[in-house]
């Protein structure tokens, strides 16, 4: 599979946490062992990410891997919002010119 | 700033009309988030917190999302949730100093070569579905995905399965070793 599409965060994103995607110029390949057997769809949905011009990054909020320790390091898992025994309506980690953002 | 709401709302004031100020001063937000008041009510905490999220001897706070670390070659800024991450799952607190300090000049190197790229989460998130991996193999403790259990470089044993390789997050270094590992491997 050959692609070419923003699927690269920036460089240095990491300093920052910024989510904005970069093509830089170049095209992306794709190798799969010959002894795995994958879903057409899942490689169809694989290769609409790598070709999409999207520049940004959505954000994976899951359970998955080490995923709740990640969450649980924001702002809002810092202060316990998902151990909150009620109904959320809204949070925000940002606070731009005295407003909640959505 | 954040805003909290009860599961019953029934009226909606601010602390500084409604309660004495050193009233609200005693408040302690984190408490009531998990035993919140049984009435309806709203608080809205306007002021950004400051979290002490030292570790292992690094000195760190986080305001607003962001992580501040105090190391040996100077201030770091980081996601919060990130460095969070770190003093949990990647370093003891007696090698957290040394093994973050290599991370970071690893990953300044690697930002240096132009061959040298992290992908998208949503593309190594799909990879990962499509091959059912637990592991990833590419980049740094700081900026490799979250949603994989394992993530290594070079030569690991935890390399084992069926695994994401991030061919442009390795150093040349790293690919050498992987590219041995897998011209020898059957999973």
């Amino acid at each position: 599979m050959t692609t070419k599409g923003k699927s690269f965060r920036k460089t240095q994103w990491w300093l920052t946490g910024e989510d904005d995607l970069a093509a830089y110029d170049r095209k992306v390949e794709v190798w799969i062992s010959s002894r795995h057997s994958i879903p057409q769809n899942l490689l169809d949905n694989l290769e609409a990410l790598l070709n999409s011009s999207s520049a940004k990054d959505a954000p994976h909020n899951g359970t998955e891997g080490v995923e709740d320790i990640f969450w649980a390091g924001t702002e809002a898992g810092l202060m316990g919002i998902p151990r909150f025994p009620g109904l959320i309506y809204e949070t925000d980690g940002s606070q731009e010119k005295g407003n909640i953002g959505n | 700033m954040l805003g909290i709401v009860s599961s019953l709302i029934s009226e909606r004031f601010s602390l500084g009309e409604a309660r004495a100020s050193s009233e609200a001063q005693d408040e302690d937000f984190s408490s009531m988030i998990q035993n919140p008041p049984e009435v309806g009510e709203v608080r809205i905490h306007m002021d950004p917190a400051y979290l002490d999220i030292s570790y292992g001897g690094i000195t760190a706070s986080t305001f607003q999302g962001v992580a501040t670390l105090i190391t040996s070659a100077g201030p770091l800024e980081k996601k919060g949730a990130r460095w969070h991450l770190l003093s949990k799952k990647f370093s003891s607190p007696g090698d957290i100093r040394t093994d973050l300090n290599r991370e970071r000049l690893l990953q300044e190197t690697m930002d240096k070569d132009t061959n040298c790229r992290s992908f998208a989460w949503k593309v190594l998130h799909q990879a990962k579905l499509a091959v059912g991996a637990m592991t990833y193999v590419g980049d740094t403790a700081l900026t490799a995905p979250s949603f994989l259990k394992n993530v290594v470089r070079g030569n690991s044993t935890e390399t084992i399965g069926p695994r994401v390789i991030n061919w442009t997050g390795l150093s040349r270094k790293d690919q050498a070793i992987i590219l041995l590992i897998l011209q020898t491997t059957i999973d």
